[in-house]
């Protein structure tokens, strides 16, 4: 027979063990939602350089708060839209922007300034990587568009731009040349570094880009396309990234590559804060400018970085585009006239 | 009592569905509209879609949008009739290998799948590779509509197929064979019989290819050039290069008219000629 007395501490128990199971859940919530907190996401581009992310940046960030970074592959103009999206609560921490898409990002105010008291390698960033971004954002790592070539169909490649450019209008190179389209997110930079060869005239480039166009294979938008062209020779000579270019030239003895002169404009992937980011973030920016970390990446990625306090090795330098073979190209002179580019481009080269 | 019971518990059912798509589709697609009416001074107008209809190079992007939607179709249904034919009439492994044939593809990424028809089409691919072979001259044939048309009747074709073959496998065999019994030949039979009763099939694979291929984007961007200029790889200029999204908008807003227009009218020339047959 079950007496009162002991049904009682039975039926309290019953009560008692869902209750204790809903503090322990909502204990649980919070704590996932503090571990939530310290978490960011982070931004790379694909292949090697989302390797480098790995080993580099993430590795760092790690040591330093015991947390993995999540990384998202995503190009420049997803990642501005997705933090124009959510500005309150971004789904993106720290930012990887193309060099005008950061600037529109700063201008509509999606970025924190960057500061050197929260991330202190900034200090070793020379002002030049940062001063066109008012600060929102810094070159992390740049390149040049540069010319690579089949060493087996092009036995003297042009020396300089004009003489590339007038050979492909005059068709010395039947039409198996490939240029970037203006419309490739890097094209309007190489557009202004074209008009600094013909006296700033814009038409003047329209009109190359015009008589050009019979020779030319494709003007390329998708760089992974443009690459995959000349891999299968389906072009003999391509205007493309220096350090995609050096690496291919080094494992394919029949490409080269090289700087026509009078050299390349600076091509660059920005860092930046995301307004509203956790301040774990500037751990993660810090990180990414460190000496070890940059050391690294160029290492993988064959592109240049700005801590002045690397010092690469001489097998590297070798392949890594020289500063004073790039001209930074002059954003705020020149991207307001982006769309309309891109509409004169869409209409008239055909 | 009851029917309203059964409405009761029907819209109970569907409410969920109907909320989400209030929230999901609806919800962005009017949020769509706001930002396309927006004009650059501040405040709304139609100035968006004057630029749109207006200039003579948007048009015809617009036109060439429509025929390319419409040359995809037509191949696919050309291609995927005969496919879809062979494998409602054939049984046991014969059946499964066909269809492992055309849904394979659908497991393949379409940039991978566009990348292996570069290597097809491209100077040194099979094609050109073969020519070659023969001391015949190469063809170019990467960078154009050709090489977009191929491409996309491809990844196409599993819609149009799967939806033709589910309608010709419901069609009672015994019809076709009372006709070719009577006296029919075979084309006649296909012509009164097995066409009209498969039109279903069309209906639905025709609807989902063109509505899949006026809005595709990678397949276009990656075989073909600045001639071969669509809405979707214009809509993806103005937001990612230009930043202008009421452009964008605009023109995802014409893309969209446009796709509900031309389906209505593939949905009333299909009434018809069904309400025709009978």
């Amino acid at each position: 027979m079950i007496l009162q007395s002991e049904i009682r501490p039975a039926r309290k128990r019953a009560r008692f063990l869902p209750a204790l199971a809903i503090a322990l859940g909502a204990l649980g919530l919070f704590a996932a939602h503090d571990a939530a907190a310290q978490k960011i996401t982070v931004v790379a581009s694909g292949g090697i350089w989302l390797e480098s992310a790995k080993q580099n940046f993430a590795a760092c960030y790690k040591e330093r708060t015991g947390s993995d970074p999540d990384i998202l592959v995503l190009n420049s103009g997803e990642v501005i839209n997705r933090i124009r999206a959510n500005k309150e609560n971004p789904s993106i921490h720290v930012a990887l922007l193309s060099e005008i898409d950061a600037i529109r990002a700063g201008r509509e105010g999606l970025l924190d300034k960057l500061d050197a008291s929260k991330a202190p390698n900034l200090k070793d960033v020379p002002e030049v990587f940062r001063k066109q971004w008012d600060d929102y954002a810094t070159i992390q790592n740049f390149g040049a568009m540069i010319v690579m070539y089949n060493k087996d169909k092009i036995k003297e490649p042009p020396k300089d731009w004009k003489t590339l450019i007038d050979n492909t209008i005059a068709g010395k190179y039947g039409n198996r040349v490939s240029f970037p389209a203006v419309t490739m997110a890097w094209g309007p930079q190489f557009t202004w570094f074209l008009t600094t060869l013909y006296n700033g005239s814009e038409d003047e480039v329209f009109a190359k880009y015009k008589a050009m166009a019979p020779n030319i294979a494709k003007y390329w938008v998708n760089p992974v396309d443009a690459i995959n062209m000349f891999a299968t020779k389906e072009v003999d000579i391509l205007v493309y990234w220096d350090g995609r270019a050096y690496d291919f030239a080094k494992q394919n003895a029949w490409a080269g590559a090289y700087i026509p002169d009078p050299g390349a404009f600076q091509s660059a992937a920005m860092l930046a804060k995301v307004k509203n980011a956790p301040e774990a973030s500037w751990q993660y920016i810090d990180c990414v400018l460190s000496p070890k970390a940059q050391l690294g990446h160029a290492s993988m990625i064959k592109y240049p970085v700005v801590n002045s306090k690397v010092v690469y090795p001489d097998d590297l330098k070798a392949v890594l585009t020289p500063l004073e073979k790039v001209r930074q190209p002059e954003f705020l002179k020149f991207m307001d006239k982006i769309p309309a580019w891109i509409e004169r481009w869409n209409k008239e080269i055909q | 009592m009851m029917p309203n019971r059964f409405r009761l518990s029907t819209l109970a059912f569907l409410a969920p569905a109907v909320i989400g798509l209030l929230v999901f589709f609806i919800g962005p697609l009017l949020l769509n509209v706001e930002v396309s009416l927006r004009e650059q001074g501040g405040g709304h107008g139609l100035a968006q879609y004057l630029r749109a209809l207006g200039d003579a190079y948007y048009v015809k992007v617009w036109l060439q949008t429509i025929v390319l939607a419409a040359c995809v179709t037509f191949f696919t249904l050309l291609f995927g009739y005969p496919f879809a034919f062979a494998i409602a009439r054939s049984r046991g492994p014969v059946k499964g290998f066909l269809i492992f044939l055309i849904v394979t593809p659908l497991l393949i990424n379409v940039v991978v799948r566009t990348f292996g028809w570069m290597v097809v089409l491209g100077r040194s691919g099979l094609i050109n590779g073969t020519l070659r072979a023969f001391d015949l001259p190469t063809i170019n044939m990467l960078g154009g509509w050709f090489a977009i048309g191929i491409t996309l009747v491809h990844v196409m074709l599993p819609f149009m197929v799967l939806s033709i073959a589910s309608a010709l496998e419901g069609i009672d065999q015994a019809l076709e064979q009372a006709a070719l019994t009577l006296g029919a030949k075979p084309a006649a039979a296909f012509r009164y019989i097995i066409w009209p009763l498969s039109l279903d099939g069309v209906i639905t694979g025709t609807l989902l290819v063109f509505s899949l291929s006026i809005g595709s984007f990678v397949t276009v961007m990656l075989m073909g050039n600045n001639r071969t200029m669509v809405l979707p790889v214009m809509v993806y200029q103005q937001l990612n290069l230009s930043s202008d999204w009421p452009f964008a908008a605009a023109l995802g807003m014409v893309l969209l008219v446009t796709v509900l227009v031309i389906s209505g009218i593939q949905l009333a020339i299909g009434r018809r000629l069904r309400r025709g047959q009978a």
